[in-house]
């Protein structure tokens, strides 16, 4: 495991990218970088295109970078393929499971790759998911795919889960459940959580870190709190606004009755506008929209 | 590795009463005119027909991303293919070695078929690993839609080139060629399949799934 002594404090990180690049025809990844420490919950949020699945599969090796580096528990993902995926459960957006498999046939399938398979664990999240073993994948709802995908991530004593828009199209009561599995699990300090969504309100509930990625590019990995506490929207009347004014926020959205902008430092805000503003603490779905309509 | 060849026996089952059927079926239709051809040809045929079909289902059913996505190398993904491919041309010798040998036993008069010899086997096994050498970069290349051409076009010509060396065997110059493969085939098979492996690694090596 990388450890990093940051002020004083012993930094163990579970993921490590720095300056990952990727490039295809219409679309680039420019040079990311972000880490998670061990024991924490990650949420990766941006809007659909942004690079979230990129980043999920270079991580897992599934697309090439072009340059950059990737460290999972201190080790290089692709010098130390085998050992790290050992450590790693993963579930995607879709299921990329045999659909003409049992659950149970596809099981026997991928068990035993993993050297710490337990079939307890197994067996007790299909109970605990209502999914039967004798169930042919492609019977299977959306939802119980998902757990599924989950069941089989969860059962190997993989120290970092990686999900890829676990929650997309699944209704809040799956969500709910799927949240409450993943403060469960990091109830186990030596296990950490990183997934993709952009349902940001699910993040609000569980996250210790936010990574938001937009056009390629990471705009911010900082943790929940410090996010909550610094981004604001600020309400008030048009005139208020002029182009030095405007310049100030990170966006500024303008209708007939007056205006809404978004920034990040609420103190210079305050201290260049004394008319009768509002201001209000900003979602992570206020700060994603904001941003990307920039 | 091992794991992996399991996973594309258990991904085929379905197919396996099918194929055992067809075999059965395809023999005893055709024994009486090509005789030995047929052999050949459903030996080969079962034996691409399984290597070709785990890489294909993989790729449809996009469990590429699981299988790239477990604790292995891609090398381990590519070596499990070949190894595959091995393995499927024995099973399939195997299985009509029996069954030719079974129709001689009980002595059926209207399958009119002489029992499998080392050639026979050879000559199978030779065919598989050229054409599964060409096959296989080729479907990891340029996925399996876009590699059905080739693909197809491998399998007919072959059907045509083993029909015609069957049925003239007794010519001279076609019986060069029969033994020039009995006598060196194998050899080049096995070289051209080992040209064809570090091929696919390194294109494997470069893949991005989607």
């Amino acid at each position: 495991m990388m450890k990093k002594i940051i002020g004083g404090n012993m930094m163990e990180y579970t993921l490590e990218i720095n300056n990952l690049s990727k490039k295809y025809k219409d679309f680039i990844l420019d040079d990311v970088c972000f880490n998670l420490e061990k024991g924490y919950i990650m949420g990766f949020i941006g809007p659909n295109g942004a690079g979230k699945s990129t980043v999920i599969r270079l991580i897992m090796n599934l697309v090439k970078r072009n340059s950059g580096e990737i460290k999972l528990f201190g080790l290089d993902n692709l010098k130390h393929e085998r050992e790290v995926k050992q450590r790693i459960g993963f579930v995607y957006d879709e299921n990329y499971y045999y659909e003409e498999l049992t659950i149970d046939a596809m099981k026997k399938i991928v068990a035993p790759f993993y050297k710490e398979w337990n079939e307890n664990t197994f067996n007790k999240y299909l109970k605990d998911f209502d999914l039967n073993k004798k169930s042919k994948i492609k019977t299977l709802s959306k939802g119980m795919k998902m757990k599924f995908s989950l069941a089989m991530a969860l059962s190997h004593g993989a120290e970092l889960i990686i999900m890829d828009e676990p929650t997309a199209g699944l209704d809040p009561v799956f969500r709910s459940e799927l949240l409450d599995i993943t403060h469960f699990l990091i109830q186990d300090e030596n296990k950490s959580i990183f997934f993709s969504t952009h349902i940001t309100t699910d993040l609000e509930k569980v996250a210790d870190y936010i990574t938001f990625i937009n056009k390629g590019k990471i705009v911010f990995s900082k943790s929940k709190d410090e996010i909550m506490d610094s981004y604001f929207i600020v309400k008030g009347d048009k005139e208020i606004l002029d182009r030095d004014i405007k310049s100030e926020f990170l966006n500024v959205r303008e209708n007939s009755f007056g205006f809404e902008a978004l920034t990040d430092d609420i103190k210079k805000v305050k201290s260049i506008i004394k008319e009768n503003i509002i201001i209000e603490k900003a979602s992570l779905e206020d700060i994603m929209v904001y941003t990307v309509r920039r | 590795m091992l794991n992996l060849i399991i996973k594309d026996i258990v991904i085929q089952k379905r197919m396996i009463p099918f194929t055992l059927l067809y075999v059965v079926v395809f023999i005893i239709l055709t024994a009486g005119n090509y005789n030995k051809g047929s052999v050949y040809i459903i030996g080969v045929t079962v034996a691409f027909m399984f290597s070709l079909g785990a890489i294909q289902y993989d790729e449809k059913c996009k469990a590429d991303n699981i299988i790239a996505s477990l604790p292995l190398k891609r090398k381990d993904i590519i070596i499990s293919r070949y190894l595959g491919t091995i393995f499927f041309t024995a099973a399939s010798t195997l299985f009509i070695t029996i069954f030719v040998w079974l129709i001689n036993f009980i002595n059926i008069k209207s399958i009119n078929i002489s029992a499998m010899n080392i050639n026979d086997i050879k000559i199978i096994t030779i065919t598989t690993l050229v054409m599964m050498s060409v096959i296989i970069p080729f479907n990891l290349k340029f996925g399996i839609n876009k590699a059905k051409i080739i693909t197809f076009a491998l399998y007919f010509t072959f059907f045509t080139i083993a029909l015609n060396i069957y049925n003239n065997v007794n010519e001279e110059s076609i019986r060069t060629i029969y033994l020039f493969f009995i006598k060196n085939g194998l050899f080049l098979a096995i070289l051209l399949f080992a040209v064809s492996f570090v091929c696919s690694i390194f294109i494997y090596e470069n893949k991005d799934f989607v």
